[in-house]
């Protein structure tokens, strides 16, 4: 029986390069959101940015125009995130495949996206995911730290199974060159 | 059934490569910072508690990646209008952006072409910037209309 991988404080899986590159090309399983896509949600996400988009908050011309109002597209990675706790004591899921992959270094930043949408989201979608590792990097030294480069593809996918977005993710998994 | 007045529509014959579009700006506080990863369920210390962010070797909590997506589509979207469809965005985050700082995006029209479908395409060079200069270079490719009133996607 293998044992679990250490990790750090933020999640990250403790490991070699050796290790993480036996990874490239694994497909997580094909998982539904833990919500649907809502108004709040939506609202509160244009608000902090301040955009006034009448397909996100008025209701009359968007559902008239695409069926019912749109989430924002900016919001789409955020609709494959877990809730940090569930009744049961069911332990969240990690936010990607990148943290789960054992690698060196304490910490992670986001470096790099290529968002791909075919398809408007709209408030009431209820969303599956499934995600990709594309590529690992050998080590290399930044301003931050020494770390790997680490590339993923989430599969955003409607009821119907419809692919809806398509995003792809470099990050940046390091040790702080402070610590 | 037309866009509200305040967001009007554009239309892709009414574009052309070299086209400006109008830039935006934010102020960009701890609060700010905090509520949008909160709202957005990201919740990396790094964009709420800023001893980690200084041990990460960031110099504060920072903007997140789903943040500069929003800020990148709503530069977009405001100047296209609200039936404007972003088939693609890319983005690199090459430096932070911090409590205290404004953040500008600006953007202008690389190309305008008829994709193999027929549809009215643009492609757009975008950057954020604060006071310390360039943190995101970003593109686009982006759906506009042909005709007033037309729907990219209809009712399902």
């Amino acid at each position: 029986m293998k044992s679990a991988p250490q990790r750090s404080d933020v999640g990250t899986a403790q490991g070699s390069y050796e290790q993480a590159r036996a990874w490239i090309g694994r497909r997580s399983e094909t998982r539904l959101t833990d919500v649907a896509v809502d108004e709040s949600r939506c609202k509160v996400f244009a608000a902090l940015s301040e955009d006034g988009n009448p397909a996100y908050w008025d209701r009359q011309w968007a559902t008239a125009q695409f069926g019912a109002p749109l989430a924002p597209s900016g919001l789409t990675m955020s609709l494959i995130m877990s809730l940090p706790w569930k009744p049961g004591g069911m332990v969240a899921s990690a936010p990607s495949l990148a943290v789960d992959v054992p690698l060196p270094g304490q910490t992670f930043i986001n470096v790099e996206t290529d968002c791909e949408f075919l398809r408007p989201i709209r408030w009431g979608d209820h969303l599956s995911v499934y995600e990709e590792i594309i590529d690992i990097g050998p080590e290399k030294t930044t301003r931050l730290g020494r770390g790997h480069f680490v590339t993923t593809c989430m599969n955003l996918l409607d009821a119907k199974g419809r692919l809806v977005a398509r995003l792809t993710n470099v990050l940046y998994r390091y040790e702080a060159a402070s610590a | 059934m037309s866009a509200p007045a305040i967001y009007p529509q554009r239309l892709w014959s009414e574009v052309k490569a070299g086209d400006v579009l109008p830039g935006i700006e934010l102020a960009v506080e701890y609060a700010r910072i905090i509520l949008n990863a909160a709202s957005t369920w990201d919740y990396f210390p790094g964009h709420h508690n800023p001893e980690y962010a200084r041990a990460q070797g960031q110099p504060d909590i920072y903007v997140s990646t789903i943040f500069f997506h929003g800020f990148i589509d709503r530069l977009i979207t405001d100047w296209g209008g609200p039936s404007t469809f972003i088939k693609q965005r890319r983005m690199r985050m090459v430096a932070s952006v911090d409590p205290g700082d404004t953040m500008r995006a600006e953007g202008h029209v690389l190309r305008h072409y008829r994709d193999e479908d027929g549809c009215g395409m643009v492609d757009l060079d975008i950057r954020i910037n604060t006071a310390r200069g360039l943190c995101v270079p970003a593109s686009a490719r982006v759906q506009l209309p042909l005709e007033p009133g037309e729907r990219l996607f209809p009712p399902e």
